[in-house]
């Protein structure tokens, strides 16, 4: 068992376990409804581990601030990926700023229109992870965003319009590109 | 069955079960996927969120003064809502 001090000589006592359900019993429900979903997310967005782990704790900790204001008007998941959008793209923004390197959109449209009818195939498992990593790298970030975002079924294409700032229309047609990248860039690294 | 196998042969057939054996487990393990998203969807079902998140959260919202239904601690250790 170890303790917090939340005020001077004032100790709360937590399980070592650090469970959510034993302090905030509402939220803990959020969070173990979305925290995967979020964290991946956030992993595929930086793409590091630690930091995808910073980053969910941080967005869930903006979201716990917040969560009495934001009860009952709209869906709990697109309002943590809104949070996790921001936070994350704040976080590439500044790595950006130090680290430069993209690839004209067109260049990869162009590269990528004879690779991408066959299926996309991987030897093991194991290397998916890796692998959908580096691909996704390669990709501009509005692309890999929608990608990630259409790959939560259940998200409606509206709602990831609503996330992405543009139509549900905008966002079917560069859905279509995104998918062409992704299976060029990912049929290159094998 | 031949009582006095030749050793040489006796190795050779083993060393091609091996490289067969090693082979199908390959053959099984591959995977294709018709599109970005199922191929994003199979990483993601292996993917979980580190149990490390939720405890330093909750220590992050005990520092900012949070629990709002604070158990008494004989809830916390034998359960009851």
């Amino acid at each position: 068992m170890s303790e917090v001090m939340n005020e001077p000589g004032v100790r709360t006592s937590v399980p070592q376990e650090g469970r959510l359900r034993d302090i905030e019993p509402g939220f803990a429900a959020i969070y173990e409804a979305n925290s995967r979903v979020i964290y991946y997310l956030c992993l595929r967005l930086l793409g590091d581990p630690a930091q995808a782990e910073d980053a969910t704790h941080d967005v869930f900790l903006k979201a716990w601030r917040h969560h009495r204001e934001f009860e009952g008007r709209a869906a709990w998941r697109t309002w943590l990926y809104r949070i996790a959008i921001n936070h994350c793209s704040n976080l590439r923004q500044s790595w950006n700023a130090r680290h430069v390197s993209c690839v004209e959109d067109d260049v990869l449209f162009q590269n990528a229109d004879s690779e991408s009818v066959s299926p996309l195939r991987i030897v093991e498992l194991r290397e998916l992870g890796e692998r959908i990593q580096k691909t996704l790298d390669r990709l501009p970030d509005e692309y890999r965003l929608i990608l990630l975002l259409v790959a939560d079924e259940d998200l409606s294409y509206d709602e990831v319009a609503t996330l992405t700032g543009q139509t549900a229309g905008a966002v079917r047609g560069k859905l279509h590109r995104a998918r062409k990248l992704f299976a060029a860039e990912f049929k290159k690294l094998k | 069955m031949n009582p006095n196998p030749n050793p040489q042969r006796l190795r050779h057939e083993q060393k091609c079960e091996v490289e067969q054996t090693v082979q199908e487990v390959a053959k099984t393990e591959a995977r294709e996927f018709s599109s970005a998203e199922e191929a994003l969807r199979l990483d993601a079902s292996q993917t979980t969120t580190p149990p490390s998140v939720e405890r330093r959260l909750v220590e992050s919202i005990l520092k900012e003064g949070g629990s709002t239904n604070p158990k008494p601690w004989w809830k916390r250790w034998f359960g009851g809502s």
